[in-house]
């Protein structure tokens, strides 16, 4: 396959980062967790999705060769440095307090580059606005 | 607080399918000892649009299912996954793995004590 197109930028210019991946409850802990990251952490570079959840450990009763009920979940991804990463992977795990029974997983994996990313400087912060 | 066991040797393997053949997939590795999934719902397109000699439309529904399992158990899901997928037949999907660093989940307290682990 040919192409004319010119790259500006190689994958390997942006440096190695860990993706933290967290699949929690839909009962807002993702919103929680994500606000503490920002302000505890200075994460920025994380946000949150829908999807369905499957445990074939939840305490449901399912005819035989059916699956249970799947559940609404929210994935946490998570985008930080190396260095970070030991702190923001502890951080997480207790703040949405996966320690406890049916609060999810979450686990880390190695990226080989991620791009920078910055909030607009104009844009007022949620808390701010609304106290003004 | 007590400490976090996090658990090492896991691998996250990722199927990408048909929608109406994703119940199979997850049958089929739930019977081989998958714990559970997740599954994302997708829109999707490849490397063609239709296939076939009636070049129908290839199906753009797709689900996205993550197994975490462990490591000595990613090649028996794996393959149960690929049969139920039926992925030797053309344009069915994909499966990839890929590893993972670490993970940590809620352990019963029955489990801690064998690990010998602060209690939760």
């Amino acid at each position: 396959m040919s192409t004319t197109h010119e790259s500006t930028f190689r994958s390997s210019d942006f440096p190695a980062c860990k993706a933290i991946y967290c699949f929690l409850p839909d009962d807002g802990t993702d919103k929680r967790v994500l606000r503490e990251l920002r302000k505890r952490q200075g994460i920025i570079r994380a946000g949150s999705s829908t999807c369905r959840g499957i445990g074939v450990l939840a305490s449901v009763k399912t005819k035989r060769g059916k699956l249970p009920e799947s559940d609404l979940v929210k994935q946490v991804y998570v985008i930080c440095s190396e260095d970070q990463a030991d702190e923001v992977f502890d951080f997480i795990f207790w703040s949405a307090h996966v320690d406890k029974p049916r609060r999810g997983v979450m686990w880390q994996q190695a990226i080989t580059g991620c791009t920078p990313y910055e909030l607009p400087a104009e844009i007022p912060d949620e808390e701010a606005s609304a106290f003004s | 607080m007590s400490e976090i066991i996090y658990l090492s040797d896991v691998a996250v393997i990722t199927c990408i399918v048909d929608k109406e053949r994703s119940d199979a997939v997850l049958l089929a590795a739930r019977d081989v000892g998958a714990r559970g999934a997740i599954v994302h719902t997708a829109q999707a397109w490849g490397t063609r649009e239709r296939l076939g000699i009636w070049g129908v439309a290839v199906e753009t529904e797709k689900d996205v299912i993550n197994f975490l399992v462990s490591s000595d158990q990613q090649d028996l899901i794996f393959d149960a996954i690929y049969q139920a997928a039926e992925m030797n037949a053309p344009g069915r999907g994909f499966i990839f793995i890929s590893p993972v660093e670490r993970a940590a989940t809620y352990v019963p307290e029955a489990l801690r004590k064998q690990l010998h682990v602060d209690p939760a």
